[in-house]
């Protein structure tokens, strides 16, 4: 069963959405519908594999370079930063 | 011991139920923005929103101390992955001097991780709390692992790491 969404957006993007479905010839619904489907489908994806990488990385199984080619630099960085304090939370506490 | 709390790890300790233990260790502070946060996701009709009314019936009561901080001691520290609310608790540990700010957000600890360090402030995520509760005999290694595998599965990408980690911390040397 279908459930009903409601949310706020600014008057900018609700006048590209407008352009949008008239240049598409679609509701704004549909519109709506289609690109919040194809976001979600998509970070799920990505999130599954970063989770993969963060894992494998974790590990040992995949050097920092390997995790760079995988994530991108910015993404890599910030999944080594994360493993690191997660690393110093377990083996610390709060010493 | 005094730690600044931010929404993302306050939720995670109160999802692992331990909130009422924390105190048996720490101060717990938090910013009225956090506050303000957590009065947004009470709202909300998910499974997060009993855990924030119950944070929020906890500052009430004084058992967490809420701080306000003004816009122009954090505003700095605002970017494209760090809220009001993550910036402010940064601001808090400089203002209070506290050592240790507690945040879940893997974006903002990134973000946050080169002032914080300057500063002498040490990042840690929510498990911290969770392994002093262990080493100071409030709950046991096997405990910490059951409410972490909990956690896990809320996570994303994040999950991968703290997987690898109750592996190495808390199955390892369980105790």
């Amino acid at each position: 069963m279908n459930e009903i969404l409601t949310f706020r957006e600014d008057k900018e993007t609700i006048e590209k959405l407008n352009e949008l479905a008239k240049r598409k010839m679609k509701s704004r619904s549909e519109i709506v519908r289609e690109a919040v489907k194809e976001y979600v489908t998509h970070k799920l994806e990505l999130i599954e594999i970063q989770k993969l990488a963060a894992k494998r990385y974790t590990e040992g199984k995949l050097s920092f370079d390997e995790l760079v080619d995988i994530l991108g630099y910015e993404e890599a960085k910030k999944v080594a930063y994360y493993k690191d304090i997660s690393e110093i939370s377990f083996a610390q506490g709060l010493a | 011991m005094k730690i600044v709390v931010d929404t993302s790890s306050l939720l995670s300790i109160g999802f692992m139920e331990v909130l009422d233990e924390t105190f048996d260790i720490a101060e717990v502070y938090i910013t009225s923005i956090v506050l303000k946060e957590l009065k947004e996701i009470a709202g909300y009709d998910d499974e997060k929103s009993d855990t924030a009314k119950r944070i929020m019936e906890l500052v009430k009561d004084g058992k967490i101390k809420c701080f306000h901080i003004k816009d122009e001691q954090f505003s700095e520290y605002i970017s494209r992955n760090v809220d009001a609310g993550e910036a402010s608790c940064l601001a808090l540990c400089i203002s209070e001097t506290v050592q240790f700010l507690i945040t879940d957000d893997a974006d903002a600890a990134y973000s946050l991780g080169r002032i914080a360090m300057q500063r002498g402030i040490k990042i840690r995520i929510c498990v911290a709390v969770l392994m002093e509760l262990v080493k100071a005999g409030i709950i046991t290694g096997s405990d910490a692992k059951e409410k972490m595998n909990k956690l896990i599965q809320q996570r994303g990408w994040e999950g991968g790491v703290l997987e690898v980690l109750v592996r190495k911390y808390l199955e390892e040397n369980v105790s």
